[in-house]
């Protein structure tokens, strides 16, 4: 009790060097233009968006339309590219952050097919920014106004980044306590020797044993790594680990923009005489091209009680919202024990959970459609709807079966001109190199069903198909 | 410090929480195989063999063709019209290996691209077509099963054939999958056997990924282009006889029947160590789980049975006898789901014809 108190004291009250925020701003806002700008010269926007005539939505945010035209769509990541950059530079900051949180959660949102999780992870700590006083000191804005100038902030906003960010190991941690991922050492079985081309580990790679070192040192680094980042004489070690950590899984998986979002985010924790020597270092460099930016003196109100500049929100009102936020943070992830059944099978309470990795899925569903009217019963090609990869990840996700189910009712009333078609899917799923069963009851007609947050009754559980076929 | 510990503690809590007492660690994608031996034996009884009856009955196909060009008789018809059906059973008999130099050579498109656009071919006829230009004209099996069949009466059919225009037509065809042929069994004979052998491992690209992900892509084709589409399964359960493949000829079913059997074939080898379901067993033999390998075999041959109780022509079938196909697609559909996810999964090989477009995590 008297831990925690002091704790949420110290959080309003003590003064801390703005400079770690300084440089995430900075870090964040340039990976993420980056990302834009990769994103942007991929060709995804026309794989992903232009392409497909469908696309899975979030529970709640069926209403996310992709825009029809290709110029809107383009027009929106360059508005992500902008207005991360905006952010990196700390340039009219609070609008670039709330542009860049829209603009990238709404590109996200688009295709629930695309779901990943460090994107959550960055629409996340876009949400946060536009909190954060991170513009006030090294940046486009305190420049051409001085009075928003501060060296220190409340510890407060320092904080909320780094429980954030240990929230997200915490649980990928503990998503890799199951058996699977501990004692078949899967899904590492299955990735680690497919990558044995790799120059140097691809001997290793091939060792039976490879997928268990790599599976316990993952789970032992997202578990405990928190810990060594926070330590005042470990952090050393915990951000090599971070690096090392991140640059192999950079080398094992397709996953893009991950290891540089995390390896950059860490730095938050990174003891503040290291920001602050790297934020001279900057201002000493641009001194150079410009005059106006002079090199200040840190003030070392560290430690002190913290006082208001000018137009600050008062961290007082701030502490509330930082505790339901991370509440929030800790409850999602575990909501799945309200559900019946393995969340790895039913998926129900999966994403927004930081379960990266774990699983090696795949499926097969396919759908019938019945006609009472014509007494027509037919299967429907999810190639003419679907691209090979939105149909892969629908094959084991529930909510996209049921989606699609949908889609596929109201696609179909109108070519048969029929009302009351009945939808129904065959779809068997394995997980992680098991045997398939069957996922969905195949006889429930999907079209009847509405997702909600309620259990899912017509979801079987592994291996119980058998009274029904 | 206090912190730490707690948190420590907790987290040991839950790892111990997180065990339970099974057996020990089993990496279940990792055996002790001889792959090399199985795709050795792969090559030697199946894909060379193949291909070497693919082209004796293709080149048997251009003499009896020439015989008949010269003195046109029914009698040569009738010898012209057998050797088709072995040419193209022969073909059926490859048309899943369709990586490596067949893949290079597009072997597909030169034999075997169906339903065929009639029209097309008749306007292709009159105006003439580039032969090297394969994306321009239809081609390959199809083209001559219209050739040869699509006349009622061997009168009429003597006919049709004799035109000049045809028999370029068909010469071209022919002569295109003959080169093809001897091409890809000279890519054999060139190196890629040797790369095939020793493509050992799970990885994309490695021999048994090809192996695995050609079973499964072919049957999951046949399912629905020689069944699916022809029954209406696929189409709003109105049939379409007359995209079966050979329509013309009305061989579709011994086709249909030919494809599975090969697909078997590969899987069960012709003999211990001659297909992929010996890998799988070798596997399965360390894996306490449900096994999949005789599962796979049975459905091959519930496939099969259900062929037999379907009649030739499946031109007629699919509309006569729809409870029978039916239950074929029904079988099919069962064996895709063992081929696309049950295998892959079990010999930790990823689907490669379906592949990520983005990042993933």
């Amino acid at each position: 009790m008297h831990i925690r108190k002091t704790y949420l004291r110290k959080l309003t009250m003590e003064s801390v060097s703005i400079a770690p925020l300084v440089v995430f701003r900075i870090l964040a806002g340039s990976l993420m233009a980056f990302g834009g700008i990769r994103f942007l010269l991929s060709g995804w926007i026309q794989k992903l968006y232009i392409e497909p005539d469908f696309f899975f939505k979030f529970y709640g945010f069926e209403w996310v339309r992709v825009p029809e035209s290709p110029w809107v769509l383009y027009g929106l990541h360059f508005v992500i590219v902008i207005s991360a950059i905006g952010v990196a530079l700390g340039w009219k900051y609070r609008i670039s952050a709330i542009a860049f949180f829209l603009s990238f959660s709404y590109a996200e949102f688009m295709d629930a097919t695309n779901y990943l999780n460090h994107y959550y992870l960055v629409i996340l700590v876009a949400f946060l920014m536009i909190f954060l006083p991170a513009n006030r000191n090294f940046s486009m804005d305190a420049l051409s106004n001085p009075s928003i100038q501060t060296d220190t902030i409340p510890r407060l906003y320092i904080d909320l980044l780094k429980w954030q960010i240990g929230i997200v190991y915490f649980f990928a941690g503990l998503a890799k306590v199951n058996w699977d991922w501990l004692f078949h050492a899967m899904p590492l079985s299955v990735w680690l020797p497919a990558r044995v081309d790799t120059p140097v580990l691809g001997v290793l790679f091939e060792q039976p044993w490879a997928p268990f070192l790599f599976s316990w040192f993952g789970a032992i680094y997202d578990l405990f790594i928190i810990l060594l980042l926070t330590n005042r004489k470990l952090w050393k070690v915990g951000y090599l680990l971070v690096i090392i950590f991140h640059l192999m899984t950079r080398v094992l998986f397709n996953i893009g923009m991950f290891p540089y979002i995390m390896i950059c985010f860490t730095t938050i924790f990174i003891p503040v005489k290291y920001h602050e020597e790297l934020i001279s270092w900057g201002r000493k460099r641009l001194s150079n091209y410009n005059h106006l930016i002079q090199p200040r003196r840190i003030k070392s109100n560290v430690g002190k009680r913290w006082t208001f500049p000018t137009s600050f929100a008062s961290p007082q009102w701030v502490l509330p919202f930082m505790i339901l936020f991370i509440s929030i943070q800790i409850i999602t992830p575990l909501r799945h024990v309200f559900y019946p059944g393995s969340v790895h099978w039913n998926e129900e309470g999966y994403r927004w959970s930081w379960r990266v990795m774990v699983l090696e899925k795949s499926g097969t569903a396919l759908f019938t459609v019945e006609d009472p009217l014509s007494g027509r019963k037919f299967e429907v090609e999810n190639s003419q709807f679907l691209t090979a990869y939105q149909e892969k990840q629908m094959a084991f996700q529930p909510d996209f079966i049921l989606q699609f189910a949908h889609f596929i009712k109201d696609y179909y009333a109108e070519v048969l001109d029929s009302e009351n078609l009945k939808v129904s899917v065959m779809s068997k799923v394995s997980v992680n190199g098991r045997k398939s069963h069957l996922l969905i009851d195949p006889h429930a007609d999907l079209s009847g069903y509405q997702n909600s947050w309620a259990k899912k009754h017509w979801i079987l559980s592994p291996g119980s198909e058998k009274s029904l076929l | 410090m206090k912190n730490q510990s707690l948190y420590s503690c907790l987290v040991v809590l839950l790892i111990l929480a997180g065990c339970d007492s099974k057996k020990g660690l089993n990496n279940q994608c990792s055996v002790d195989y001889d792959q090399k031996g199985l795709f050795e034996n792969i090559i030697k009884q199946q894909i060379q063999p193949g291909y070497e009856s693919l082209l004796t009955t293709l080149t048997k196909f251009k003499t009896d063709y020439s015989t008949f060009q010269a003195s046109p008789s029914t009698g040569l018809l009738d010898a012209l019209e057998s050797s088709f059906t072995d040419s193209y059973m022969a073909w059926k008999g490859v048309e899943i290996f369709g990586f490596g130099p067949a893949e290079k050579l597009d072997a597909q498109s030169y034999f075997n691209f169906f339903p065929i656009n009639i029209s097309l071919v008749e306007q292709q006829l009159d105006a003439g077509f580039d032969p090297d230009n394969s994306s321009l004209f239809d081609k390959g099996l199809p083209v001559l099963d219209y050739f040869i069949f699509n006349k009622a009466s061997p009168e009429d059919r003597i006919q049709y054939l004799t035109q000049p225009k045809v028999t370029e037509y068909f010469n071209q065809v022919l002569d295109k999958m003959i080169s093809v042929a001897t091409e890809i069994l000279a890519g054999y004979r060139n190196g890629y056997t040797d790369e095939f052998i020793s493509s050992t491992g799970t990885a994309a690209g490695t021999t048994l990924s090809l192996l695995i992900n050609a079973l499964s892509q072919y049957f999951e084709n046949n399912r629905r282009n020689q069944l699916g589409i022809p029954s209406g399964a696929l189409t709003l359960d109105i049939p379409n006889p007359d995209k079966t493949e050979a329509y013309y000829s009305s061989i579709s079913l011994a086709l249909l029947k030919k494809g599975v059997e090969t697909s078997r074939l590969l899987y069960e080898g012709k003999m211990k160590g001659g297909g992929i379901k010996d890998y799988v067993t070798a596997l399965e033999a360390n894996n306490s789980g449900e096994q999949i390998a005789n599962e796979i075999s049975n459905a091959f041959n519930t496939v099969l049975f259900a062929i037999e109780k379907i009649d030739e022509p499946l031109s007629r079938a699919v509309s006569g006898d729809r409870e029978h196909v039916a239950a074929l697609y029904r079988a099919m559909s069962d064996q895709v789901i063992h081929l696309k996810t049950d295998l892959p999964a079990r010999t930790c090989i990823s689907i490669t014809y379906v592949d990520n477009p983005s990042d993933t995590d």
